[in-house]
């Protein structure tokens, strides 16, 4: 299985993709909350957002295709929270912006620049790498290290599946979905006590590296960012306030 | 005269359901001696293994001691230093998002300055050829690396004593080629558990030979795995 979410063919000498992980994130997340922030008809607003976020592609040379597959992926939740506020909000006669269709359209417009910030972010980033920039600025390293595991045993995981299914598959699996679905219910447990039993042998891996619970994983003292990072952040940083506050005039 | 590297006596374990893996064992290695444990499955070496780094327990008293020191509470930091454990399966030993991380994680728990942790992951992959290898993550690495890769989570700690668990299984002969000529390359004090009496005889100098928990043979590598009796009588021909 290949791991298509994160970036994978590091370009070290690619601005973008070269920068630190923590200015991308303070420069990324800051967008989301400007844009969250934004009324929905500042349509010239969202299109400088979008502007900035297309220009951060070309550089970083991020493929249009892995951008389109990460729409379609959320396409259906964005849907599903969205498609039926047209026919339901009623327009508020005081406000010209309200109504079902404003509604909507704010939505889906913040939705898609708050997937495409973080597109850029992952695309750019190795997960190691974003993991450690979160943990530089100082997140719950609890939450970090379940992060880091997912992400680790998820592979592992999706092969034990399928060699589990090839297994049944090759024993001519088949008949009445009773005796199908018990199957399944089976191979969920196995896979379910492997995990347990695999977690405890990470465990004792770590132990006997000297982890005793309170270090650590990512060291906290890390350098200082560089002159290209702080050039980055506040020139996007300043781009993110004209766009948001100095286009009503 | 120099101290022992391991001194185990009268070991015996007993897992929480009862079954008995360790049965009054007694061995001693040497330091700078390249040791290899044979036995049939569930002879009980993976749970020796497991009691080097005070990961088990021993249910009874005994006496357990790595470089002199005897092993207790208050020494448990200094012997996960001392001794390496490579875990059989690499995945259970590579467990962050990049090799990279997995060598640091070591150094990091040891809180050494990130300067220095960045050297040791250096030399550590360097040491088991994959020096270019670090930004990868686990899952693209082949059996072979990973298990080079798990090897070097432990030299990254400079332990004084190796203790690994079947490094050549499931590997193909490439593999197993290249992981023998790292052992022999790194030296020092060795404990290897393994089916591969290739290996046994080319890399080690002495053999024991576990049944049912105990220790049953102890000697040259080449005259006891020779020895077709005594292989048959403890299930390992
Ligand atoms: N976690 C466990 N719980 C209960 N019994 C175990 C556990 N691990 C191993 N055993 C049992 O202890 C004995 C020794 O196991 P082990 O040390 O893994 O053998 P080996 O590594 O030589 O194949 C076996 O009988 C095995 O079934
Ligand atoms: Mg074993």
């Amino acid at each position: 299985m290949k791991d298509t979410l994160f970036d994978q063919q590091a370009s070290p000498d690619n601005f973008i993709h070269s920068l630190d992980p923590r200015t991308k994130i303070l420069t990324l997340f800051p967008l989301i909350f400007v844009s969250t922030s934004t009324p929905p008809q500042f349509l010239l607003s969202f299109g400088l957002y979008s502007l900035y976020l297309i220009v951060l592609t070309a550089l970083a040379r991020i493929p249009i295709k892995l951008l389109i597959k990460r729409f379609l992926m959320a396409l259906p939740f964005i849907l599903m929270v969205s498609a039926y506020l047209p026919f339901v909000e009623q327009q508020d006669l005081s406000n010209p912006y309200s109504g079902g269709w404003w509604l909507f359209w704010n939505m889906v417009i913040k939705a898609f620049i708050g997937i495409y910030a973080m597109s850029v972010l992952t695309a750019t980033t190795r997960f190691a790498k974003l993991i450690q920039g979160f943990a530089r600025l100082r997140a719950p390293q609890l939450l970090l290290m379940l992060l880091s595991f997912t992400y680790r045993y998820m592979f592992v995981l999706v092969e034990e599946a399928q060699r589990m299914k090839r297994a049944r598959d090759a024993r001519a699996y088949g008949g009445r979905w009773l005796w199908q679905a018990k199957v399944i219910g089976q191979m969920i447990g196995t896979l379910f006590l492997r995990s347990y039993e695999r977690g405890e042998r990470v465990y004792l891996a770590m132990c006997s590296r000297g982890y005793d619970g309170t270090q650590s994983l990512w060291q906290n003292s890390s350098e200082a960012l560089g002159r290209r990072d702080y050039a980055f952040a506040l020139s996007s940083i300043s781009v993110f306030i004209l766009a948001r506050w100095g286009v009503v005039i | 005269m120099s101290t022992r590297a391991l001194e185990i006596t009268d070991l015996t374990y007993q897992y929480p359901n009862g079954t008995l893996a360790l049965d009054k064992l007694s061995l001693a290695v040497e330091a700078n001696e390249r040791v290899a444990i044979i036995g049939a499955n569930g002879a009980g070496k993976s749970t020796l293994l497991l009691h080097l780094t005070g990961v088990l327990r021993a249910s009874s008293s005994s006496a357990f001691k790595v470089f002199g020191t005897e092993l207790s509470k208050k020494t448990l930091r200094e012997i996960r230093q001392r001794v390496g454990m490579v875990f059989q399966n690499p995945d259970d030993q590579l467990f962050c998002p990049s090799v990279h991380e997995d060598v640091a994680f070591g150094p990091r728990n040891l809180k050494l300055p990130e300067s220095e942790v960045l050297k040791k992951v250096e030399e550590s992959l360097a040491a088991v050829g994959l020096p270019d290898h670090g930004s990868r993550s686990a899952f693209q690495l082949s059996l072979g690396q990973k298990k080079r890769a798990a090897i070097a989570t432990v030299l990254a700690m400079d332990c004084q004593m190796l203790a690994l668990d079947e490094p050549t299984s499931a590997l193909d002969p490439r593999g197993r080629r290249e992981i023998m000529e790292l052992l022999e390359q790194l030296g020092g004090t060795q404990l290897i558990i393994t089916h591969d009496f290739a290996l046994a005889q080319r890399l080690c100098s002495r053999a024991i030979i576990l049944h049912n928990g105990r220790k049953v043979a102890d000697g040259d590598p080449a005259n006891l795995l020779n020895d077709e009796a005594l292989l048959d009588a403890h299930d390992l021909l």
